[in-house]
């Protein structure tokens, strides 16, 4: 099972891809190839969003849930080393 | 309307401070050619890009900025968060230190305070994207000093590295927006008319 930092990691790459197709094809909007593959790492990032949500604290307010505290408020800042 | 995501575009952990490398990496906060330039240039000349699709690019890469603006604003903080007195004084930091502390405020390495003047949005389609690809080069150029700078710390190094890259993609992008939208005009005089002020023969959308 990945960890935390690991989770991160992924959750950056595949979103790094995301932004980087988003800007391809802004310029390119009928390129298929990158419209599919936009769809396959745009579902794949918005499902990692939701597993991190679940096992750690939620990175979007759209895959927040407050529940016995505000998860959203609470999580951890992104510029602090150890967060 | 925006949304933020809490987590940072590119990871910055940093474990030594060194005040001397955010007095130069700081103008990559508000200096000229900096992130917050950048996300303010094209977020405010999008409102009048005659074409959505130029205007989508300039959201986009827009917001990306505003993510490269809240990176070197970590690797600012981290630099600086743990200083002593002594080392405040010995790296020279005490002249940004009086001023505000160890918060993390757009000035140039220099001191200049940020400005607005730093960009433009001049209304017209062909002169704005022409802007843009310089400031992107402006921003490489200033990434690529930084760079020579930070060779021996690989926890800086690599962010801005990462940064760098992204000064280059953003100019290829802004490049084939500029030959989009020359190809909408009249070749025989791209500067007959600006689209997105004149009206004859514009094409709106």
């Amino acid at each position: 099972m990945r960890n935390k930092d690991q989770m991160l990691w992924d959750i950056g790459i595949v979103s790094f891809v995301v932004t980087e197709l988003v800007l391809y094809l802004d310029t390119h909007p009928r390129d298929e190839k990158a419209i599919q593959y936009f769809n396959h790492y745009n579902s794949m990032r918005q499902q990692m969003l939701k597993d991190f949500a679940i096992r750690f604290y939620p990175l979007t307010l759209d895959s927040a849930e407050a529940c016995d505290q505000f998860a959203w408020g609470m999580a951890p800042l992104p510029w602090e080393v150890c967060a | 309307m925006f949304v933020y995501e809490k987590r940072l575009q590119f990871p910055v952990k940093i474990k030594e401070t060194n005040a001397k490398l955010a007095q130069v990496i700081i103008s990559q906060f508000g200096g000229p050619d900096g992130e917050l330039a950048a996300s303010m240039r094209y977020l405010s000349q999008r409102f009048s890009m005659p074409y959505k699709e130029v205007a989508g690019l300039l959201t986009d890469i827009g917001v990306e900025e505003l993510s490269h603006l809240e990176m070197v604003g970590t690797i600012i903080y981290q630099l600086t968060k743990d200083l002593s007195m002594d080392e405040i004084v010995a790296s020279g930091f005490d002249k940004y230190y009086v001023d505000h502390t160890i918060g993390v405020w757009p000035q140039a390495a220099g001191g200049v305070p940020f400005n607005a003047c730093e960009f433009q949005v001049k209304g017209d389609i062909i002169t704005d994207l022409t802007e843009d690809m310089g400031a992107e080069q402006k921003a490489r150029s200033t990434y690529d000093n930084i760079l020579r700078l930070v060779r021996d710390y690989p926890d800086v190094y690599e962010p801005i590295k990462f940064l760098r890259q992204r000064e280059i993609v953003h100019f290829q992008r802004f490049g084939e927006a500029l030959r989009f939208t020359q190809d909408k005009l009249d070749a025989r005089n791209f500067y007959a008319f600006n689209p997105g002020f004149d009206t004859n023969g514009g094409c709106k959308k």
